[in-house]
């Protein structure tokens, strides 16, 4: 089970890492789980919003933006280790994420 | 320096490093404009020939000067001209207009349902909406689109509701002065952004300038309907790439590029 989970997170790590290595036109071996989104890589909610709609098809999810928001404001993701860890949080509990609190 | 001749002879002093010179709501549409024309020479120059316009909001100046209908200094006079009329029926009150990322139409509806004088003034996306109205409205607004879940809720630097009920008065004084001017049929058509009709005669034009301030408009249909007609290359002219962004959420085979891109090559 945990090492699913480690596969896992080394695999939404790979798109996240690639992913702002594009939008934001910086070498991947510049981002880690510390780089914070907006300060470091001048990031928007516009990006964030189009990674989600990334790993909804990726992995087939059942989950509306606008609970992911109100998650979001509860645990809001700086950096792009708290993206990943929240990502992962969303593919295993979809809807269901926000009865975690 | 033409522009600094015509309409505010501090325009010479602008750098794009001098933030404060953006505070000024007229000065900053000026220079919109002025880029937009500048964008407009640049796209001539190498060859790059459009063949449909849209202005988005306020970008329908310098689109009409690409399309021939209008000349520079008039572009400015309409500016000038406008902001004049604007200011005189928005300085009894505190407006504005925000923007809202990551909530749909419906969910946005909900949120203005006790807020009656706040309007989407435009959808740019299925994610991203425009509000207008006044700023205390606003604010309520956007603290109840946090609560439902929007990604990003913020008020833009605007101290006018563009494209609200509330410019009706001031649009019908502008159009006094559309009138006035010298304004030519397209020699390429424009698509309206608040119908998606496509115009190219001096009387659609006059009527788009004037229903442009006080109409509400939509990128998101505007695309969508350029898409439908077979378009695959969009070329955003004006600073920055926040349409190239959100067209990332509209579906179709088509390539949507940012002055950045172009000037690389």
């Amino acid at each position: 089970m945990a090492q699913i989970a480690e596969n896992r997170r080394k695999e939404i790590q790979e798109i996240v890492y690639d992913f702002f290595a594009d939008e934001c036109e910086v070498d991947v071996s510049e981002i880690s789980d510390q780089t914070n989104i907006i300060k470091d890589l001048d990031g928007d909610s516009l990006m964030f919003l189009e990674l989600i709609e990334i790993f909804k098809k990726k992995y087939s999810l059942e989950i509306e933006l606008k609970t992911i928001g109100k998650y979001a404001v509860k645990h809001p993701v700086e950096t792009i280790g708290q993206l990943i860890d929240m990502q992962m949080l969303i593919i295993e509990h979809e809807n269901r994420i926000l009865e975690l609190d | 320096m033409k522009a600094s001749r015509v309409v505010d002879s501090d325009l010479v002093y602008f750098h794009p490093e001098n933030q404060n010179f953006l505070d000024h709501e007229l000065r900053t549409q000026y220079l919109a404009f002025i880029y937009g024309c500048a964008i407009s020479g640049i796209l001539q120059e190498r060859g790059i020939h459009p063949k449909f316009l849209a202005g988005y909001s306020m970008g329908i100046y310098a689109a009409l000067v690409h399309g021939g209908a209008l000349s520079f200094k008039n572009g400015l006079l309409l500016i000038r001209n406008a902001f004049q009329e604007i200011s005189y029926t928005t300085m009894t009150d505190r407006f504005g207009m925000a923007g809202i990322t990551g909530l749909m139409e419906p969910d946005i509806r909900i949120v203005l349902e006790s807020l009656p004088d706040v309007e989407i003034t435009n959808q740019n996306s299925a994610y991203s909406f425009v509000l207008s109205g006044r700023q205390q409205d606003l604010e309520k607004a956007l603290d109840a689109a946090r609560e439902e879940g929007a990604f990003h809720a913020r008020m833009l630097n605007v101290n006018v509701p563009y494209h609200s009920h509330l410019l009706k008065s001031a649009a019908l004084q502008f159009a006094k002065f559309v009138y006035t001017l010298d304004i030519h049929s397209l020699n390429l058509p424009l698509i309206s952004v608040l119908n998606q009709d496509i115009l190219s005669s001096p009387e659609d034009i006059k009527t788009e300038l004037v229903e442009n301030l006080y109409k509400h408009f939509n990128w998101h249909t505007t695309q969508l309907k350029m898409l439908n007609m077979g378009i695959n290359l969009f070329v955003e002219c004006g600073p920055g790439k926040s349409l190239q962004k959100n067209s990332r959420f509209i579906d179709g085979e088509y390539r949507f590029l940012s002055m950045d891109e172009i000037l690389k090559h």
